[in-house]
């Protein structure tokens, strides 16, 4: 079998098409035929994959403005003048027949080639080290819990989060003011976990393609089990700058002011009214709201403005609630309204770009002195940050 | 190793190793979803049996080793489904992907910024299939091609991405030499 063949056989089993068993039977021969065979297809396999994820979490521009990928001489897609033939691995045997061979334009290649690797190579400078102004790792002792039933029924009510006064940028002590509280876990303490719980794999934890680990401590928070905890915190607003506030709190115009922290839900849906989010300013007049959402019934990561008790501009990911996520929030404040960017899993280090941002919405005026979390349903929380800069708010270990 | 330095250690090494179990998954089985959900069982699994797993050895062959147990429980359930590599084909495959495994993330970089070049066809047609998961047929009655057409596009957008990324990263390499 040829490798074109190979190749075009290999795209459409990934593309979930039907082979026959001659071309399964082909495909399975050159992939053992040679190492570099299955090196070169796992290439492939890896390209399918990653477009997957890339996509899924973030669609390509689509602007209009047209620049060309050279390869072999040929440009991609749109300007193909082949694209009529055949496609050779799917047609059965006798009517197959040779596709031409692209031919090589070498002074355009090179020109490509050059430029993605100058881009690529060019230095990076390491960001200066800055410390949230508000940090959270919840290094408290775990909270002792009854042994829960799927109810939640006793989960519970006092204690948990309650007067707990650790971390850094606060004024006060966490409140509990719901019907049942957050708790702090020990992820390796933990024994019997239900089967569907996504959780027992590991502590919270976000480490990104490169290997870059964030930076964590202490233990995790888990709000309640079934109906409900809201959990909340002010700031010491002397912590912040007063570039980053005014007389009615955090979110002077003008200012920018990044939070983060990582989260996985006990699974991905939303139904029975499953919701877990963090929220800044307040539903009643305006404010931002990130997690996951009643009104976003796939249970995916989603976040929201809020206007006199109404959702308004609600943007929902393509990740599920269930999976371990790190969201990075950027808000700026601006007059009117304020404009609020989310990244789910950024790479850590430079700052992500706002154009590739998982989820970009408006959120009313507003501004805020602390966070609350709210929540109807399991969901673990960590390392909650709040500062002036992304690498304030997403430090590498 | 401590419980703290053990979960630590697995908490690195799978964020190391997640995106290639993925591709082998994703060559594994069906659909991508399907791909997604094993690396789900995968990953639980890998934290239940982590007492097992000897840290002098590497991780990734390991996980590997893990997802076939998956591949195979996943085919059991579901008989009906056309099991395309199996058995020494699969294995070649988890071979090249522990071999090319450490330059899967310069990959990574090199195939995003491939990407910023291809035109907005390319990008239009990549988003139909990845980002809303439409098959050919879809894509071609969405753009009014015809599905042979979409297959053989998709297949042209993927070999320039792969050959893109592989000669900016084997440029790279040499310079960085």
């Amino acid at each position: 079998m040829q490798d074109q063949e190979a190749f075009e056989l290999l795209d459409a089993h990934l593309d979930d098409l039907h082979l026959t068993d001659e071309q399964i039977e082909g495909l399975r021969a050159w992939l053992q035929d040679h190492p570099q065979h299955a090196e070169r297809a796992f290439h492939r396999i890896f390209l399918h994959s990653f477009l997957r994820r890339r996509l899924h979490a973030q669609r390509l521009p689509v602007s209009g403005e047209r620049t060309e990928l050279v390869i072999n001489g040929a440009a991609d897609v749109e300007s193909f003048t082949e694209l009529s033939r055949p496609h050779t691995a799917l047609i059965p045997g006798p009517i197959r027949r040779k596709r031409a061979v692209l031919v090589a334009g070498g002074v355009i290649i090179m020109g490509v080639i050059v430029a993605c690797v100058w881009v690529m190579r060019r230095p990076t400078v390491p960001p200066p080290v800055v410390n949230a102004d508000a940090y959270d790792g919840f290094a408290y002792p775990a909270t002792s819990i009854p042994a829960t039933t799927p109810d939640g029924e006793s989960w519970p009510t006092t204690g948990g989060l309650q007067g707990l006064a650790g971390g850094t940028g606060w004024s006060e002590p966490w409140q509990e003011t719901g019907p049942k509280v957050a708790v702090i876990v020990d992820h390796a303490d933990q024994e019997n976990w239900d089967p569907k719980d996504m959780r027992k794999f590991s502590p919270l934890g976000h480490t990104d393609a490169q290997g870059h680990v964030l930076q964590t401590s202490g233990l995790q928070m888990r709000t309640a089990m079934g109906s409900r905890s809201l959990t909340s915190r002010k700031f010491d607003l002397t912590a912040f700058s007063n570039e980053m506030k005014d007389e009615n709190g955090l979110g002077k115009d003008g200012a920018v002011i990044w939070f983060s922290f990582l989260a996985q839900s006990y699974n991905s849906t939303a139904s029975n009214n499953r919701f877990t989010y963090l929220q800044v300013g307040s539903r009643e007049v305006s404010g931002f709201r990130i997690g996951k959402v009643g009104a976003a019934p796939s249970g995916n990561w989603t976040a929201t403005g809020l206007l006199t008790g109404a959702q308004v501009n609600l943007r929902s990911s393509a990740v599920p609630s269930g999976e371990m996520t790190f969201l990075v929030t950027r808000l700026e404040f601006r007059p009117g309204a304020e404009d609020a960017a989310v990244w789910i899993n950024p790479a850590l280090g430079d700052e992500p770009k706002l154009e590739d941002a998982t989820l970009r919405l408006s959120v009313p005026d507003f501004r805020f002195d602390g966070v609350t979390i709210n929540a109807n349903f399991s969901t673990d929380i960590d390392e909650l940050r709040f500062g002036k800069t992304f690498q304030a708010v997403a430090p590498i270990k | 190793m401590s419980a703290a330095s053990s979960r630590a250690f697995l908490a690195r090494n799978w964020g190391t190793v997640q995106a290639s179990l993925l591709a082998f998954l994703t060559a594994s089985v069906p659909q991508f979803s399907d791909a997604e959900d094993l690396l789900q069982e995968v990953a639980v699994e890998v934290a239940e049996r982590f007492d097992d797993y000897d840290p002098s050895r590497p991780f990734l062959p390991w996980a590997l080793w893990i997802a076939k147990i998956k591949i195979a429980e996943f085919y059991r359930k579901q008989q009906r489904r056309q099991v395309v590599l199996v058995g020494d084909s699969m294995d070649a495959l988890a071979e090249a992907c522990v071999k090319i495994h450490e330059g899967l993330s310069d990959e990574q970089v090199a195939i995003e910024k491939c990407l910023d070049k291809l035109t907005d066809r390319s990008r239009e047609m990549l988003n139909l299939r990845y980002a809303d998961g439409m098959s050919s047929a879809e894509i071609s009655a969405r753009l009014g091609m015809s599905v042979q057409y979409v297959r053989v596009a998709l297949t042209r957008i993927r070999s320039t991405l792969t050959e893109c990324a592989q000669a900016a990263v084997t440029t790279q390499s040499a310079l960085e030499a």
